[in-house]
C-alpha cells in the first residue's frame, strides 16, 4: 500500500466537517473505468497466487495492460480539461467540467496513483526486456496487496464523503 | 454437493476478468462456463442450465444488456442462483435486479476472496439433486 499521508487524518477530517463530495459523475466514471481494470488485476494475479504459481510472463504482460489503461483515465479524471473526443462519459466529465476539490485530489492521486505505480514497478522489473522472466509468488502477494488497498480507498473515501449507497443486499 | 456437478456460468464483457475468474473456479473443482456477451451468456444458459450465474449486468456494447439476461435466466428457472456484479453508482439497475429476485450481489472492483466465498456460501445452499442439467 501506499505510505499513508502525514496529513491522512487531516484531510479525511476536512471531507467529513466541510461536506466535501464527489461529483457523481465521477464517482460512475471512478467505478466504471477503475471497477473493471482493477478488478481484472486481482483475478489474473489471484489465479496464480492462490495456488502459489508463478505469474507468466504472457498474464503479468496484461496485468501491465490494465494498469496502463487505469493510469490514463487518472490522468483524465484529475486533467478533465485535456480531454479529447472519446467516449460519451468522458465528453460528459469535459462537458460539466467536472472536477476534483484538492483535498480528494491529494487523496485520489496519492493512493490510487502510487498503487497502481507499485504495480508497474514489480511487474516492469520482471518484464525488463534483457531479462523476462515470471512474476514470483511473493511478488504476485504485492500486487493482491496494492489491488486490494486501492479498493479500500475508495471505500474509505465514500464512507468519509457520506454519499449514498442504497443498496440493500448482502455484499460478498 | 460435489462440486464438479455444480454448474457455474461467468458474464463479463472483459475477457480477462471473465477467463481468470473461470479459471480459479475450475481450479476449485467448478465445472465452469464462460461469456462476453449477452447472447453468448443466454445461449450457455439454455444449453447447459448452470445452477449458478455469476453475472456482470454492464456488458457494454451487448446488444443483450445484463439486465436482459437476468430476466429471461429468471424466467426460465427460478431456481438458478444469480449472483449479481455492479458498481455501488448504478442505483437503478440494482433496484431493477432486486425485484427479479436478486439476493446477492458483489461489488467492483471485486475484493480479493470474497467473490469466491459468495460462490461457495451458494453453492453450500445448494441440495443434491437441485442441477438443471
Amino acid at each position: 500500500m501506499a505510505n499513508p499521508l502525514t496529513n491522512e487524518k487531516e484531510l479525511y477530517d476536512r471531507i467529513r466537517d466541510e461536506h466535501i463530495v464527489v461529483p457523481l459523475l465521477i464517482w460512475d466514471l471512478m467505478y466504471h473505468y477503475l471497477g473493471d481494470d482493477i478488478s481484472a488485476i486481482t483475478q489474473i494475479t489471484l489465479s496464480y497466487w492462490k495456488y502459489d504459481q508463478p505469474i507468466p510472463v504472457e498474464d503479468a504482460k496484461k496485468i501491465m495492460k490494465h494498469t496502463e489503461k487505469i493510469t490514463a483515465i487518472i490522468k483524465k479524471i484529475l486533467h478533465y480539461e485535456r480531454i479529447e473526443a472519446e467516449d460519451q462519459k468522458l465528453d460528459e466529465l469535459k462537458d460539466k467540467g467536472a472536477k476534483l476539490h484538492p483535498v480528494i485530489h491529494e487523496l485520489f492521486f496519492h493512493y490510487i496513483g502510487n498503487d497502481v505505480h507499485g504495480i508497474n514497478m514489480i511487474i516492469g522489473f520482471h518484464l525488463d526486456p534483457v531479462d523476462t522472466h515470471p512474476v514470483p509468488v511473493e511478488d504476485a502477494e504485492k500486487i493482491l496487496n496494492k489491488t486490494a488497498t486501492m479498493k479500500q480507498f475508495m471505500d474509505r473515501l465514500r464512507e468519509a464523503t457520506q454519499q449514498e449507497v442504497r443498496l440493500t443486499g448482502e455484499e460478498g | 454437493m460435489d462440486k464438479s456437478k455444480i454448474k457455474v456460468l461467468v458474464v463479463d464483457d472483459e475477457k480477462d476478468i471473465t477467463y481468470f475468474t473461470a479459471r480459479i473456479l475450475e481450479y476449485d473443482g467448478f465445472t465452469v462456463f464462460q461469456a462476453l456477451d449477452g447472447a453468448g451468456a443466454l445461449e450457455i444458459f439454455h444449453k447447459e442450465r448452470p445452477q449458478i450465474c455469476l453475472l456482470d449486468v454492464h456488458l457494454g456494447l451487448s446488444e443483450i444488456d445484463g439486465l436482459d439476461v437476468l430476466k429471461e435466466i429468471r424466467e426460465t428457472d427460478k431456481s438458478a442462483e444469480c449472483i449479481m456484479i455492479t458498481r455501488i453508482t448504478d442505483h437503478e439497475t440494482q433496484e431493477k435486479a432486486e425485484k427479479m429476485g436478486v439476493k446477492h450481489y458483489l461489488l467492483k472492483p471485486l475484493a480479493m476472496e470474497a467473490w469466491l466465498e459468495k460462490v461457495h456460501e451458494v453453492a453450500g445452499s445448494m441440495k443434491e439433486g437441485s442441477s438443471n442439467g
